[in-house]
């Protein structure tokens, strides 16, 4: 599985479909860092802007739509073997579980160069708007509960990156699994999520149940290690997400013919 | 020479319809194995069972001695990155195969002759270029055999000649047994040492060329001005078997030593003579004979 591993590294790192929106995304995040800081002294003056490395870091995306493109990118990494037919090459002569296990290893790397890009780029935004005076960057000592937020975030990513994975390949549909990427990536599920907890909370006669609390989507945008904020949930989401999902995909996989 | 590949009542349904019914083949080692057979008749469903990409509904198949990596394939259509060069399309599937070097990875262009393409994206390459790198593809990991799937369709006489050169190659030098399916057949016969023919999912037969030769063999065939006549003289000088054929050419087994007796003896009884040859049944004769199709079917 090692070799399958490097295989696919190489490719993700030649890979213009990866690279290209990464760079686009990462430049977004920077500029925008940079503009909303001009902006703010521009129309507040008076305001004395104060940014906190810990916040910067546990936020790495300046739109939380950008997360969409990522998980775009990583469903079309995923079905690249199959969209051109390499798949054939490799298949028959390894075993169907290794393919499926490496994926996910492989998706891990990408998904984490993608996190860190972003929280760099916009690391980067604010040290320039400091720079230009505009903004003060301090420190209030929660770097290490940040990082750990950061962490968090992977694991949850990682949680759709199976859901995705199961679409492409256990299921070998690529538009599904770009339509969910945008479902996830975009916060438009936040909607049926509400719906759907108000018709749990009038049928059971709850009053606080939220369905939002135990999505991987919706953890991916709230939870939060510095205030204790879904920290739970959000690890027992993403391992129920990642095991369960596996399990699944290489059930469908090892069944499926491969064309 | 042992076998390499054997299959034993190999079947792949889908829905109610068995697109491969019960099929066991006999592959030997070295050898070129030629599956025939017309579209849907089920040659690609067993190729893609006995290389892993399908699983079979039932039966089964095994690849004779040490096998680490399975048979190398080409099925359909070569499956590469069109957006990396041939040596990166290579270099991917070694990594994955542990055989990563550069001096392996140009071996392998070199054998299939695309040592010159450089940088060039394959996306870009001619259709035979990208077939010789899918039998490339195919070829990684030193696979002792190797499967492809029609691999000549649609190449222009200069790439059929090429993929020909480059599986001749692969067999007299590497020893890699060579199973191929091909519409061609007369590029298939100048290859194939061994026949399948397949038919609505169920082998028809197996033989080699040898045994295709013992079965179909030769005979002379005579067009004359009078074939009545002909028939006559040529049945009184010992030949009673002969008979004017579908396309009226006067057909006479067991007589390929005897054309010379057979073409004075027409003469002296004044019968002109238009042509005189001999005729070799084809493979695709055979193959027609045996599915019970015909040449315009």
């Amino acid at each position: 599985m090692v070799k399958l591993i490097k295989m696919d590294l190489r490719r993700l790192f030649r890979t213009g479909n990866v690279l290209v929106p990464l760079a686009v995304v990462a430049a977004i995040n920077f500029l925008f860092t940079v503009a909303v800081i001009v902006l703010t002294k521009i129309f507040s003056p008076d305001e004395q802007q104060v940014e906190y490395f810990s916040k910067i870091i546990s936020n790495p995306f300046v739109f939380y739509m950008l997360s969409m493109v990522m998980f775009i990118t990583a469903s079309s990494f995923s079905y690249g073997d199959m969209a051109n037919g390499y798949i054939k090459n490799l298949v028959g002569q390894i075993s169907r579980k290794s393919y499926i296990l490496h994926k996910i290893v492989v998706l891990g790397f990408h998904n984490a160069i993608w996190i860190l890009a972003c929280a760099l780029t916009q690391l980067a935004g604010s040290v320039v708007g400091s720079a230009l005076g505009y903004e003060t960057l301090s420190n209030d000592g929660h770097i290490g509960e940040a990082l750990l937020t950061l962490l968090l975030k992977w694991l949850l990513s990682m949680a759709i990156t199976c859901i995705l994975l199961f679409i492409t390949n256990g299921i070998g549909n690529q538009t599904l699994a770009t339509v969910v990427s945008v479902l996830f990536g975009s916060g438009a599920m936040s909607l049926a999520y509400m719906g759907i907890s108000m018709g749990i909370n009038n049928l059971f006669n709850t009053k606080d149940f939220s369905l939002s609390d135990y999505m991987p989507d919706s953890l991916f945008s709230s939870v939060n290690v510095i205030n204790n904020e879904f920290v739970v949930n959000s690890i027992c989401v993403s391992l129920v997400c990642i095991v369960a999902f596996t399990v699944l995909t290489v059930y469908m996989f090892s069944r499926r013919d491969v064309k | 020479m042992g076998l390499i590949l054997t299959t034993d009542k190999l079947t792949k349904t889908y829905g109610k319809k068995d697109a491969a019914k019960n099929i066991s083949i006999h592959i030997r080692e070295g050898e070129i194995y030629g599956l025939i057979g017309r579209n849907g008749a089920g040659k690609t469903t067993v190729m893609r069972m006995i290389t892993g990409l399908s699983k079979p509904t039932s039966g089964s198949y095994q690849l004779h001695g040490n096998n680490k990596y399975g048979a190398g394939v080409l099925i359909e259509s070569p499956g590469i990155y069109p957006k990396f060069s041939a040596y990166e399309n290579i270099k991917l599937k070694c990594i994955a195969m542990g055989c990563d070097s550069k001096k392996y990875i140009n071996e392998l262009l070199d054998t299939v002759g695309l040592e010159n393409t450089g940088k060039k994206n394959a996306g870009s390459f001619s259709l035979g270029m990208r077939q010789r790198l899918g039998i490339a593809l195919a070829l990684v990991g030193d696979p002792r055999m190797i499967v492809l799937d029609e691999p000549i369709n649609g190449l222009d006489p200069q790439g059929i000649v090429e993929v020909r050169q480059t599986l001749e190659r692969l067999k007299e030098e590497k020893g890699i047994t060579i199973m191929i399916s091909s519409h061609i057949l007369d590029e298939l016969g100048k290859i194939a040492d061994s026949y399948g023919i397949i038919h609505e999912g169920e082998l028809l037969d197996e033989f080699t060329t040898e045994e295709l030769n013992d079965r179909c063999g030769q005979y002379v065939c005579i067009r004359t001005e009078d074939d009545g006549r002909a028939l006559s003289v040529i049945k009184g000088i010992g030949y009673g078997d002969a008979f004017i054929d579908k396309s009226n050419r006067i057909r006479v087994e067991n007589a390929i030593h005897d054309t010379v007796r057979l073409n004075r003896a027409l003469v002296e009884n004044g019968v002109g003579v238009i042509e005189s040859y001999i005729k070799n049944i084809s493979l695709e004769d055979y193959y027609l004979s045996v599915t019970g199709g015909n040449h315009n079917g």
